[in-house]
């Protein structure tokens, strides 16, 4: 509120008076409205307050809001409406809102991921209300980048959103600049985690762009952390070829650069260098198998574990030095021939082999072993680690036929629910190879075998990892029958644990399975939650409709 | 057919946090037993804690029985409870014969329905008027001598200076608040907190000049009672912390109100442990507010009803006898609102700061002493100058507003115009509600 200027002058003096009572000895010139309550002369502090309070009063009675500063009118009809922006569709809308008013909406981090891929399918983007509330939900930047509105991404009014709006900066203005500069900065972490699903969901950023972001990375050191998150997050080799054709430009091919590069992977992978002839030379002298024992036979000097170690063969996995430890101990015993042994029988040993195994390129594992089968053969002492380190080469090097005959042979063994050695998620990676179509009717059968058994277990292990089935009406209506069986069977207070199990398989085959009639598997639901994704799935039918 | 209970009017029924995180941790389904219902509107059902416990709900009051040991009232397996009726109402089962029913549910429900007969028998105790007239003669004498101390006080406080107030507040104020306490104008013990915390404020020039002009003008208007409207008296008495007797509800009609609920202010009791919360309604069609003041004290009294937002209510209500016309009883209970329809349209408001400051004004010829009122205002926008948040009207006149977080905010509402609920005390506007698109969020 402005007073005009008479008024402010009395404003002030009062104020004055007021605060500093007595001491204030000027008199307070009284304005002609207010004389009909008090005195033009205030001499008593009762004067004084029924004075402040008329003056209150009135003040209150005349306040007005002030006008806008002419500089900033200009500012406010400047900001423009972004309305060429498709808004999700309110079905969905109301899921998510009802998502954010939950308690623990984390719990429903799922559900919300799903809605924002139909968001990116449809180009739809959500809305601006919705945007702070839903950020702790979606780790995604790539897939943020694209359903979140124009609005987050204007100004700089947060820092929630950096590596989204660098993503977002490159899907919409082609501007890699700010993505590059922040892979470059980031921490290990960080990087994987970005890398990851940069290769997994912008593929031409990667071609594009990689080659650029490694040659800085070597002037700044940081190279061999990151290539070991390629390794850790088991990206194809394949999807790399841009960037071996320009590693190799960098230095001359010897190990210490190889290493230095964090490439052998690369190196081995593509023959066109002299390093690979090398390497291979040396593990041919190494490595054989014995048909007779069924086992991979290794005999490695000390010199030569240190070559393979200059190559880059071992680089800074913990156990891997451990194993290294009791081949040195073995070579300064005694009986060195017995200790030797007894290393290659020890799980050390075997995850020795595996290590170096897993680095080479199945060419050479066809030289190895003569033909595939042997594989199958191998003695238990070796077989499991091998077969995982194969299953993690076929994916390196994108080989799904191998992949679809390894499963053909071996399915219990890739299905095992439960295992009591070796690394699960190393084996579970053959599924993402079975995507064509000769796999996926193998894979269909396997579902319908296990239907027929009754075997929810397995049915949803296969279901879960065979993506490409996802979108089969029989295997959404095989899975809602058997959940709903399991659950009718369940004695609710004895397995609660169960019933839990059971939800979250009904609530993630309604997410992501092809949209049937699930009303089955309504008793698993609390009324909100089964609201919500009648909604869901009703609005999938709409889109496939 | 079972009433249906919103999970946010069970919230209202919480003693405490920690009840609800324990409640919340038993509001599993499928930890529950024998679940049902009865056509009188019980619910119950077991479960497995140190042993078998059995809970029970009245749905109408949402009034909690159970069989375990807590002190506790409502229990954590009575909250638990309710929690999985809200969320699993259908598996509810109505028992329509009585057989069916568990005996202990039997002997509550025995118990309830004799006190509900009890309150229906209650024979009329007559009234007696001379007491009443000789205790309130009484009591105003009290209050006289009180109001003369605060007059004094007053005096002094001017003839010091508030600058020297300041530094000696604390045991200035507490003597003359005991006082007031002592004379029974409680009511006006807040009014002096609130000055003494505006002494604190960054504009305390200008904030405690506000309060003590709201004293002076209390006390004004108690020594000038014999003048005043009966409904401005009494408005005034009420402030002063003397309440409506209760019998006087009998005479005071019921009106049909049709309002919008647009939003709710939750502020912790001075000197007490508790709350007290308005619930802001909104008379769309004469764009003026009404108000719900309810109070939490426990473990004794809970809030009462929530009204659903966002949609116009056609409520039963009993306008306190007070000369503002602004706060409301509620006459409904929860079964009023079971099945409202879900059309949502946005209600009519201020077209612009001016227009509401009027109303303001118009009510202050009424009631110097009100205070707090809500408007809703139209298509307003989100403009920040400097550090200073404002609320821009049509008529690209603008208000200071006090919030927090500034970024949540802008996420909300963008560069687009909204309508907005805001408090408005005479010296800060507070923002309330919001209404966007068919977005609607009480902040």
């Amino acid at each position: 509120m402005s007073l005009t200027t008479s008024y402010r002058e009395f404003n002030q003096q009062l104020l004055l008076k007021l605060t500093l009572g007595q001491q204030f000895k000027q008199t307070v010139k009284v304005p002609d409205e207010l004389q009909i309550y008090v005195p033009k002369q205030i001499d008593s502090a009762q004067d004084l307050l029924v004075l402040n309070q008329y003056w209150v009063l009135m003040q209150q009675a005349g306040y007005q809001a002030q006008g806008v500063p002419e500089t900033f009118q200009k500012n406010i009809a400047e900001i423009d409406q972004i309305e060429n922006e498709k808004q999700l569709d309110n079905q969905l809308v109301q899921i998510l809102k009802w998502v954010v008013a939950q308690e623990s909406p984390f719990l429903y981090q799922n559900w919300v991921n799903q809605i924002f891929k139909l968001a990116q399918q449809q180009q739809q983007v959500i809305p601006r209300y919705l945007v702070l509330k839903l950020l702790p939900l979606c780790r995604n930047p790539v897939l943020l980048a694209v359903i979140l509105p124009e609005f987050v991404f204007q100004g700089d009014v947060t820092t929630r959103v950096d590596d989204t709006k660098r993503v977002w900066k490159y899907v919409k203005q082609h501007d890699a600049a700010p993505l590059i500069r922040q892979l470059l900065k980031s921490k290990n972490s960080e990087w994987s985690l970005l890398i990851s699903q940069l290769c997994d969901q912008l593929p031409n950023f990667i071609h594009e762009h990689i080659a650029e972001f490694w040659s800085q990375s070597i002037q700044k050191n940081h190279l061999q952390s990151h290539a070991e998150s390629l390794v850790t997050y088991n990206m194809p080799v394949t999807q790399f070829e841009a960037l071996y054709q320009h590693v190799k430009t960098l230095e001359p091919q010897n190990a210490a650069t190889v290493r230095n590069n964090a490439a052998l992977g690369f190196y081995l992978y593509y023959q066109d260098n002299a390093l690979y002839n090398e390497i291979m030379a040396l593990l041919r002298a190494c490595l054989s198998y014995d048909a007779q024992a069924k086992k991979v036979k290794f005999h490695i000097s000390l010199d030569q574990d240190d070559a393979l170690n200059d190559y880059g063969f071992f680089d800074r996995e913990a156990n891997l030095l451990e194993s290294r430890k009791s081949l040195k101990t073995a070579y300064q015993s005694s009986q060195v021939e017995q200790a030797y042994q007894a290393f290659c029988e020890s799980s050390q040993g075997v995850l020795y082999l595996k290590r170096i195994l897993i680095q080479l390129p199945l060419a050479y594992w066809l030289e190895l072993f003569d033909t595939w089968d042997h594989l199958f053969l191998l003695h238990s002492q070796q077989k499991e680690y091998i077969w995982n380190a194969f299953v993690i080469r076929c994916y390196q090097e994108q080989r799904r036929d191998l992949a679809l005959w390894f499963y053909q042979h071996q399915t219990k063994w890739c299905e095992a629910v439960t295992i009591s050695t070796g690394n699960r998620l190393e084996r579970e990676w053959i599924f993402s190879l079975l995507d064509q179509e000769l796999a996926t009717e193998l894979l269909l059968k396997q579902l319908e075998s296990h239907y027929q058994k009754q075997d929810l277990e397995h049915f949803w292990f296969v279901f879960q990892r065979a993506q490409v089935l996802h979108q089969d009406q029989n295997i959404s209506e095989m899975a809602a029958v058997l959940i709903q069986h399991a659950y009718e069977t369940l004695d609710l207070q004895q397995d609660q644990n169960k019933f839990a199990l059971l939800k979250e398989q009904a609530q993630c085959l309604i997410l992501e399975a092809y949209p049937i009639d699930f009303s089955c598997l309504q008793p698993l639901f609390s009324i909100s939650e089964w609201k919500q994704l009648i909604q869901f799935n009703q609005y999938k039918q709409k889109i496939i409709a | 057919m079972l009433l249906t209970i919103q999970p946010d009017q069970v919230e209202h029924i919480i003693p405490d946090a920690s009840s609800a995180k324990s409640a919340k941790k038993l509001a599993k389904f499928e930890a529950w037993n024998n679940i049902s219902g009865s056509v009188d509107q019980w619910i119950w059902g077991e479960i497995q804690g140190s042993s078998i416990y059995q809970s029970a709900i009245f749905l109408p009051e949402l009034k909690c029985e159970c069989s375990c040991p807590s002190f506790k009232r409502p229990c954590k397996h009575a909250l638990a409870l309710l929690f999985v009726y809200t969320e699993y109402q259908d598996k509810f089962v109505v028992q329509s014969d009585e057989q069916n029913i568990p005996d202990r549910v039997q002997k509550w429900r025995d118990k309830k329905n004799k006190t509900l007969e009890k309150k229906e028998n209650k024979i009329d105790k007559p009234i007696d008027e001379e007491a009443r007239l000789k205790r309130q003669l009484a009591r105003e004498k009290k209050m006289d001598a009180g109001i003369d101390a605060l007059q004094t006080w007053l005096n002094d406080v001017v003839a010091i200076g508030l600058g020297r107030l300041r530094q000696q507040q604390h045991e200035k104020f507490r003597d003359i608040q005991s006082r007031l306490v002592d004379a029974q104008v409680a009511g006006l013990v807040i009014y002096l907190d609130e000055f003494s915390s505006a002494l604190y404020q960054t504009n305390w020039q200008m904030e405690s000049s506000f309060w003590l002009a709201k004293l002076q003008t209390a006390i004004h208007l108690w020594k000038n009672r014999q003048h005043l409207k009966p409904e401005l008296y009494e408005e005034v008495k009420q402030l002063f912390g003397i309440n409506l007797p209760a019998d006087m509800w009998n005479n005071i009609s019921v009106h049909k109100l049709n309002l919008y609920a647009l939003g709710q202010v939750t502020h912790e009791l001075v000197n007490s442990r508790g709350r007290y919360r308005r619930q802001w309604l909104w008379d769309s069609q004469n764009l003026r507010d009404y108000l719900i003041l309810d109070f939490e004290i426990p473990p004794h009294s809970n809030f009462g009803l929530t009204l659903p937002y966002q949609k116009q209510l056609p409520i039963n209500v009993k306008l306190y006898p007070v000369i503002s016309q602004q706060r409301l009883r509620l006459e409904d209970n929860l079964i009023s609102f079971n099945d409202l329809s879900l059309t949502l349209v946005e209600p009519k408001g201020f077209k612009n700061f001016d227009k509401a400051f009027t109303q303001y004004a118009n009510g202050l010829k009424q009631y110097p002493l009100q205070l707090v009122r809500f408007f809703w205002l139209e298509q307003l926008r989100l403009v920040k100058i400097g550090k200073t948040i404002y609320l821009v009207d049509q008529d690209q006149k603008m208000c200071e507003i006090e919030i927090k977080q500034f970024v949540e905010l802008w996420f909300l509402v963008g560069a687009e115009p909204f309508g907005a609920g805001v408090e408005w005390d005479g010296l800060k506007l507070k923002l309330i509600s919001i209404w966007q698109g068919g977005h609607f969020e009480c902040l």
